[in-house]
């Protein structure tokens, strides 16, 4: 089975300096996962549901 | 996980179902309308001894395995308990399990009144609301007893816990369920206008014998490209809240870890305990048929320890079920990101948990987009 990939266009300029994956990959170097809510530091819930 | 050098698992996820009973009705709901019909059999409500119980039982398992795991209050409608009750519930839970064990309300919103909302905050108890997006798509399929759309009574409930500044931390995130027929950024735009942090979405349930909504066949990917439109929204969104499965997703493209069940190669401790106390295996399993959450043997809160049932060959069984058994996935070069998928959603009567996802080819197509972007990034920062 073969790596799949849509290779990048000139359209995803914006996705590549988006916010969003700033933040992920900012999360990914200090392997820490930021707390979605102020106040509401804890451990997660893994439920899918 | 394991405890020590011993067999048992640690627990990261325990369900609460304090409410076996909904005031809603939705036509899709994985409880009620995927043929189990065990919520009948059910009391109404857990009662406060079952919840005591409950509670003595979770404070030994934390002091065992000194990892704080999550409780997260469920049902049917976990708000049908009333505010009184409630709280006692929920007072007896956090002197069981002191920060930073999380305890967490998973609520339909319709029941998130200014009592509720107080002893929420008294308690410090995380709330994710079931929202599937704007009106009209909330409205298909979200429906009360009487058939009437909740979208405006569960977009009341947000308001009144965020319009309160003691509340508004407590809300953890919103959970779309996907109609893949709607448009994606519409969904993307009504969910975070509720205000919460975190986005999530679900797809429909179904397996190989009963095909998701809105899937015409195993190969096609029409949430695939939902995902994908929802993966746009999200990246050309300058000021983005989270969107828990695309983070999971891009996460472990990009090299790091997942947090949810479903997604990734971790596996994860997850238990539920009915109304009257019996223990039972991660509750999407109704979606592979009648009893298919269920152990064969019949452990209760009232007889048995975690410790225990964590170290049953049984629960261990159940655990590794977690690992795809398919050939397909075993050389599937995403499996690492997609890790197999939900277990319930790779049924089929005559191979069992032996198959890829039913949505493996609309998790591949989303992936193939999301490695694309990763690889660019990868490259620009080489």
């Amino acid at each position: 089975m073969q790596v799949e990939k849509v290779a990048v266009g000139a359209g995803d300029e914006v996705a590549l300096g988006s916010a969003a994956l700033e933040r992920l990959i900012a999360e990914v170097r200090t392997g820490e996962v930021r707390s979605s809510a102020g106040a509401y530091n804890r451990t997660y819930n893994r439920h899918n549901r | 996980m394991r405890v020590g050098g011993a067999s048992a698992q640690r627990l990261d996820t325990v369900l609460l179902k304090v409410a076996s009973r909904c005031n809603l009705d939705c036509s899709y709901c994985y409880v009620y309308h995927m043929g189990d019909e065990a919520w009948r059999h059910q009391p109404k409500r857990m009662s406060d001894a079952v919840l005591q119980q409950v509670a003595s039982r979770l404070a030994a398992q934390l002091a065992l395995q000194s990892t704080p795991f999550s409780v997260v209050l469920h049902g049917g409608e976990p708000l049908l308990l009333g505010a009184e009750r409630l709280d006692r519930f929920c007072a007896a839970l956090r002197a069981a399990l002191p920060h930073p064990c999380g305890i967490h309300v998973q609520t339909n919103g319709a029941l998130l009144t200014d009592p509720i909302i107080d002893v929420l905050v008294c308690h410090d108890v995380g709330v994710s609301v079931s929202i599937d997006g704007p009106q009209a798509v909330h409205d298909r399929f979200r429906l009360d007893h009487r058939g009437k759309g909740s979208f405006d009574r569960v977009r009341a409930g947000i308001a009144r816990l965020t319009a309160r500044a003691d509340a508004r931390p407590l809300l953890a995130g919103v959970l779309a369920v996907i109609d893949p027929t709607s448009d994606p950024a519409e969904v993307y735009a009504a969910l975070k206008e509720t205000g919460a942090p975190s986005l999530d979405v679900l797809p429909r349930d179904g397996n190989w014998d009963r095909l998701p909504f809105g899937k015409s066949a195993p190969e096609t990917v029409e949430y695939g490209r939902w995902l994908e439109g929802l993966l746009d929204a999200y990246l050309a969104d300058p000021e983005p809240p989270n969107v828990r499965l695309l983070d999971d997703l891009l996460r472990l493209l990009l090299g790091g870890r997942s947090i949810k069940e479903g997604v990734g190669t971790t596996d994860y401790g997850i238990l539920v305990i009915e109304p009257d106390g019996t223990v039972e295996k991660n509750d999407t399993l109704k979606v592979a048929g009648a009893g298919a959450d269920r152990f064969e043997r019949r452990w209760s809160v009232s007889e048995h320890g975690f410790d225990e049932i964590l170290s049953s060959p049984e629960f261990l069984d159940y655990y590794r079920q977690q690992r795809p058994l398919s050939s397909m996935c075993a050389v599937c070069p995403d499996l690492g990101v997609c890790g197999g998928g939900m277990v319930a959603h790779r049924w089929s009567s005559d191979r069992g948990f032996d198959n890829p996802t039913i949505f493996c080819a609309d998790q591949r197509h989303v992936i193939a987009r999301m490695r694309g972007l990763a690889d660019a990034i990868q490259s620009r920062a080489a």
